[in-house]
């Protein structure tokens, strides 16, 4: 029998379960739009978090060691907070010794990753109990600063399964802060 | 995989909200498992483990001790 719920489903909803107790988080990008049906891999989830201090980074990463999800950079946690974290660079944590799927994970770094975790949502469509950055979000993202011919069928995707939310006024306000803090 | 291709699956997704997330669950599955069942190959050869930690960027001792 085929569950509903699919290895990468499984991994990333354990995962934020326990972020969720933290801090507001969104999981944005690719996993979105597989998560909204769309028919291809991928070996690495995105997240983004609101940023934490030290302490609070702490619980959550021992936390998380406890269910079995370690960081691949480091098993040290001021490591991966000040090295990484801090200097706005991302670490990936994988389930058991599993080195796929992985979840990288990020602090919020800009005005736009909070506006992104300000407007997210959740889809009953994904049938998943995740936040996710918005559709018309997710949109801009790909079509002005991804690009890649698999970013833009994701859109493509995107558009059509959620064509009722599509807002281009929304979108066009995205790719405008876009160019402002990101290109 | 052309936009006729997506067009055809996004409509089936959206019409069939319920329907569609077997046939999807198998296809990632499937991706996974020839995943791990590659990786299980590799970590039976005498430098499969570095091999993989390199591949992946695994830095984390604990980890690689695991696998």
């Amino acid at each position: 029998m085929i569950a509903d719920r699919n290895i990468l489903d499984d991994f990333v909803l354990k995962f934020c379960a326990i972020v969720e107790k933290y801090k507001k988080y969104i999981v944005v990008s690719g996993f979105f739009a597989i998560a909204s049906g769309r028919t291809r891999g991928t070996e690495d989830v995105d997240i983004i978090i609101e940023v934490m201090s030290f302490e609070e980074f702490k619980k959550m990463h021992e936390e998380l060691k406890k269910k079995d999800f370690n960081c691949i950079q480091s098993d040290n946690v001021e490591e991966i907070y000040k090295d990484y974290l801090k200097e706005n660079l991302s670490v990936r944590y994988i389930s058991g010794k599993n080195d796929l799927p992985n979840m990288e994970l990020k602090f919020a770094k800009d005005k736009l990753d909070k506006m992104q975790i300000e407007s997210r949502q959740k889809y009953d469509l994904t049938g998943l109990d995740i936040w996710f950055s918005s559709v018309n979000v997710c949109i801009a993202f790909k079509e002005e600063l991804l690009k890649s011919k698999k970013d833009l069928e994701d859109a493509f995707h995107i558009r059509q399964v959620y064509s009722d939310l599509i807002d281009e006024k929304v979108i066009t306000k995205y790719k405008v802060a876009i160019r402002r803090y990101r290109l | 995989m052309n936009d006729e291709f997506i067009t055809r699956w996004a409509q089936y997704v959206k019409e069939n909200p319920t329907k569609w997330k077997k046939q999807h669950t198998r296809f990632i599955n499937s991706i996974f498992e020839k995943h791990y069942s590659w990786e299980e190959k590799m970590l039976a050869k005498p430098n499969g483990k570095e091999i993989l930690a390199k591949l992946y960027g695994i830095k984390n001792k604990k980890i690689l001790d695991k696998m």
